[in-house]
């Protein structure tokens, strides 16, 4: 019966050239989402070394075919949640969202013009769990199925933090325009 | 997908439908609803329009991102450190389980007559422990057990039903029944009992199909173990329950979550074998768990 340890040990596979095309093409996308949710780079770039690390190591139970990205940012969010631990009380983000949700009544036309920096800047300023839904759904184009699988969180809550994330963002970017005397465009609904 | 009729709606109540009109996510019918309403309601289409705009914005914002190349090659590096690693581990430990073996026997040869069964165990425990270095913790669970109580037990014939059901308890009366009559005809099952191993207390089904073996394990779930912990990504999503896989040897495991318990389907069949007789019997099994 122990002869089959020698079977079971070599008949592993776990290819890195597989994990190379798999996983690897899919490192910038989540190297900007981090960056974006952390807003810092060394720290957004700590996380991928890791996140590539667990699933190096649990790439055994992925799946080929199946949606290899989804799986990559699951573990990115895990990291992220760790990480995010060590770095601040998570208790003062549920305040906030609270605070957030009786403050947003009102969806502020879009500026006409806007540069990437000011969209960038506004998207800084998102509380993270907003962030992590409109970078998801709306950069990454997932569903709200699949945002909700990655994010361990109910339908619902993806659909109410993604409306309440853009409504955050006019707001910020309506300000930006308003700062710079640039025109928005008219007849935005309330 | 619920079909929502704008027909009458004021544009207000509508307006929480347009992100989800905006990612897409209505249902065909709901959309020809809603866009018929936009047709004829200029506010409405210029909020739409506003909201596709602004998506458009973050997405080519963030993707027009810069990214380095050094994380990538860091990665890389990592990588090939672990395999290199892992290629070492692949041929000691079955070096450190022969070594085991051998210490034992001579051991035991030396100081007091060793019984077969002791020498048995040795190995068992030896190999087990360099199964478990293939798989993450949760995988362990019931793999270990499946190991431990069918895999290493030498099957001549079953237990009448009736000292199964006996030796499984009260508690979970009908459990082979339903087992049974979810899974393929061709298997019997040849035990049913509690088991204890590594200080850990199971429920434990295994089924014969000429040389297959197959069981059915569950235990109680301790706080905080979840297959999401794991890094596990779910195979298979059987009656709303999520299926996680891997593979150990020659050994498939596929594990799932319900409510107090965990359960896992452990066998030598191929990995699609042992997910469709997973798919069958989680939703059942899952609901009898009170899952």
């Amino acid at each position: 019966m122990i002869g089959g340890t020698r079977k079971l040990l070599f008949g592993r596979k776990k290819s890195l050239e597989a994990f190379e095309s798999e996983a690897m093409p899919h490192l910038g996308d989540l190297q900007r989402a981090a960056t974006s949710l952390l807003g810092d780079r060394a720290h957004a770039d700590d996380v991928m070394q890791e996140v590539y690390l667990r699933a190096w190591k649990s790439f055994h139970s992925y799946q080929a075919g199946t949606n290899c990205k989804a799986w990559l940012f699951r573990i990115m969010f895990n990291c992220i949640h760790d990480h995010r631990r060590r770095w601040m009380n998570l208790n003062m983000v549920a305040a906030e969202e609270e605070t957030l949700e009786r403050k947003l009544t009102y969806s502020p036309p879009i500026p006409d013009k806007l540069t990437d920096k000011e969209v960038l800047r506004s998207i800084e300023e998102l509380p993270i769990n907003y962030k992590a839904v409109v970078i998801l759904a709306d950069v990454e184009e997932m569903s709200y199925k699949e945002t909700a699988e990655i994010l361990g969180v109910p339908m619902g809550t993806v659909m109410s933090r993604l409306s309440r994330g853009r409504k955050l963002l006019r707001t910020s970017l309506a300000g930006v325009a308003s700062d710079y005397g640039i025109g928005t465009a008219k007849g935005g609904q309330s | 997908m619920k079909v929502i009729d704008f027909g009458h709606a004021e544009c207000k109540q509508l307006e929480q439908y347009l992100d989800s009109y905006v990612n897409n996510e209505l249902s065909v019918e709901t959309s020809h609803k809603l866009v018929a309403h936009l047709e004829g309601c200029e506010a409405c289409s210029r909020e739409v329009a506003a909201r596709i705009r602004l998506r458009a914005a973050v997405k080519r914002a963030i993707e027009g991102q810069e990214t380095t190349n050094d994380v990538g090659a860091h990665i890389r590096e990592r990588l090939r450190e672990e395999e290199s690693k892992a290629r070492f581990r692949s041929w000691t430990i079955p070096l450190a389980v022969a070594a085991s073996i051998a210490i034992a026997v001579t051991t035991w040869t030396r100081v007091a007559e060793p019984e077969p069964w002791e020498i048995a165990l040795a190995g068992q425990e030896s190999y087990i422990d360099a199964l478990y270095e293939l798989v993450p913790p949760m995988i362990r669970v019931g793999l270990g057990d499946h190991a431990h109580c069918a895999y290493f037990r030498n099957f001549e014939g079953s237990l009448p039903a009736a000292e199964m059901a006996e030796q499984l308890g009260p508690e979970y009366d009908g459990l082979m029944q339903l087992v049974d009559e979810h899974i393929p005809e061709d298997f019997k099952t040849v035990l049913g009992h509690q088991c204890e191993y590594r200080e850990r207390k199971f429920i434990h089904l295994a089924l014969k199909r000429n040389d297959e073996l197959l069981s059915l394990v569950i235990t109680r779930r301790d706080d905080g173990e979840s297959f999401s912990r794991d890094e596990l990504a779910p195979v298979l999503n059987a009656a709303g329950v999520s299926v996680y896989g891997a593979r150990a040897g020659e050994f498939e495991v596929a594990g799932f979550e319900a409510g107090g318990y965990l359960g896992y389907v452990v066998s030598n069949l191929s990995n699609a074998t042992n997910l469709e007789i997973a798919e069958a019997v989680v939703g059942p099994v899952s609901e009898y768990l009170g899952g």
